[in-house]
């Protein structure tokens, strides 16, 4: 098993047309996944990358049945794809985009969670389950399917905790961006609970970084709920107070949010904490045992 | 009222030409692709006892064009004694990467050492076309090393 996504995923493209749409859904058709349609207003009829357009969510779902979106349209129009997705009855719904205003974010958060869909990211690499179904930006071939599910914050750290788990013999279950924004959809808390109960998932490993709670509120989670090990690496300990660190979320504000205070509060909470970039891999090898 | 000459010079520079760019105390120099990379490849230069000199977010697809103005701003920074590149090249191939790379130290005449670690799609090859160059680059795939080797050169 795995997470999220399988070979069962059968997904559709909001913004197929576009550059980032096209670019992205050419890799992901060359790695294996599903797609059945894509979605650009205004030129439903047409064909793209040999798949059918529609104008809607809507009439993508009458049409050729998909069970996941991800969604590659400017920050501006997120808001209504995602809703307009949701309502159409899709259940995972991926952004990759960056650059979503907060109080969107707020609104929609509030909305999916009524009608009981799930959203990844935005400001997101996506979802992966190498072998099966790569729904996002990552490069597919630094992935091999195995035992470690990987949840991030962020992007390029998702790749560096892969590379070195690929490099290992670990492999991965399933990959989860969970996004550098304020408000994501999905929290690391809704993702261990999902690797808990998977069960080709040996260990979980959880990349973080300043700002926010994100990772003490996981940390509590993981003491009272999780089994599985838990490794960890927190990005930012050299980072300055009151600086915003590229994502929106980064910022060390008040004193509240640094690594440190993550790092204790994960460590007092039995997660194993990697402390550097580079050996994440070699933690997971230690707290296996091989 | 934002007034960008109140904000440190090579930020203000920075925001202008939509790089992420924090300055720092140390003297060593960090591009970097992505956000989260971006600080934890500041935080292995504290680890193996060097001090970084900004945090910087090239961005997803580190263009010649991206990379030179992104050398242009951390050259700024007397300070700097060195460069660490650090690119993992996801969808972007590391030979195309490596071109750029070795394009923008042309262009911008830069004339401290540069350490250049690449990995992903097609990593050897961008390696190869680094080491092959005729300017003084460090080209190291392992992200432990490169750092160790940026450390000693800033020394």
């Amino acid at each position: 098993m795995s997470i999220l996504v399988s070979e069962d995923t059968r997904l559709i493209v909001q913004g197929f047309t576009g550059s980032q749409g096209t670019l992205h859904s050419e890799q992901s058709i060359q790695y294996g996944t599903n797609i059945v349609g894509g979605v650009t207003p205004g030129k439903g009829g047409q064909e793209h990358l040999n798949k059918p357009v529609f104008n809607s969510v809507e009439e993508a779902v009458a049409e050729v049945d998909p069970n996941a979106s991800i969604i590659f349209v400017p920050a501006k129009f997120c808001k209504d794809s995602i809703l307009e997705a949701a309502e159409a009855g899709i259940k995972l719904i991926v952004c990759i985009t960056e650059g979503i205003p907060t109080l969107d974010m707020l609104e929609v958060k509030n909305h999916i969670d009524n009608i009981g869909a799930r959203l990844i990211g935005p400001n997101c690499p996506g979802v992966i389950t190498p072998g099966e179904a790569k729904l996002g930006i990552m490069p597919g071939n630094i992935h091999k399917p195995g035992s470690i599910g990987i949840i991030s914050r962020s992007g390029t750290l998702t790749y560096e905790a892969v590379k070195q788990t690929t490099d290992l013999g670990f492999g991965q279950s399933s990959c989860v961006g969970i996004g550098g924004d304020p408000i994501p959809g999905s929290s690391f808390i809704d993702m261990l609970k999902l690797f808990e109960a998977d069960d080709q998932t040996e260990a979980i490993v959880m990349v973080g970084e300043i700002g926010g709670t994100a990772e003490e509120a996981a940390a509590e989670y993981i003491k009272n709920n999780i089994k599985k090990p838990v490794i960890s690496y927190i990005a930012g300990q050299t980072a300055p107070e009151g600086k915003r660190m590229g994502h929106a979320g980064a910022i060390i504000a008040g004193g509240k949010g640094t690594a440190k205070d993550k790092i204790d509060k994960l460590s007092k909470c039995g997660v194993h904490v990697a402390d550097n970039l580079v050996s994440i891999g070699s933690k997971v090898a230690e707290v296996l045992g091989r | 009222m934002y007034d960008e000459t109140q904000e440190d010079s090579q930020e203000a520079e920075a925001a202008k030409n939509d790089l992420s760019y924090v300055s720092l105390e140390g003297n060593i120099g960090c591009m970097v692709n992505g956000a989260g990379l971006a600080m934890g490849t500041m935080d292995t230069i504290k680890f193996f006892g060097g001090n970084p000199a900004n945090f910087l977010d090239v961005g997803g697809t580190a263009t010649q064009e991206r990379v030179a103005k992104a050398f242009k701003i951390i050259l700024r920074d007397p300070d700097v004694k060195v460069v660490l590149v650090n690119i993992f090249g996801g969808i972007v191939r590391c030979d195309l990467i490596a071109e750029g790379v070795l394009a923008a130290i042309k262009e911008v005449d830069v004339t401290i050492p540069v350490v250049v670690r690449l990995e992903g799609n097609n990593a050897e090859l961008g390696a190869k076309i680094l080491s092959k160059a005729d300017i003084e680059i460090e080209s190291i795939n392992d992200l432990a090393d490169a750092a160790k080797k940026a450390v000693e050169l800033a020394e």
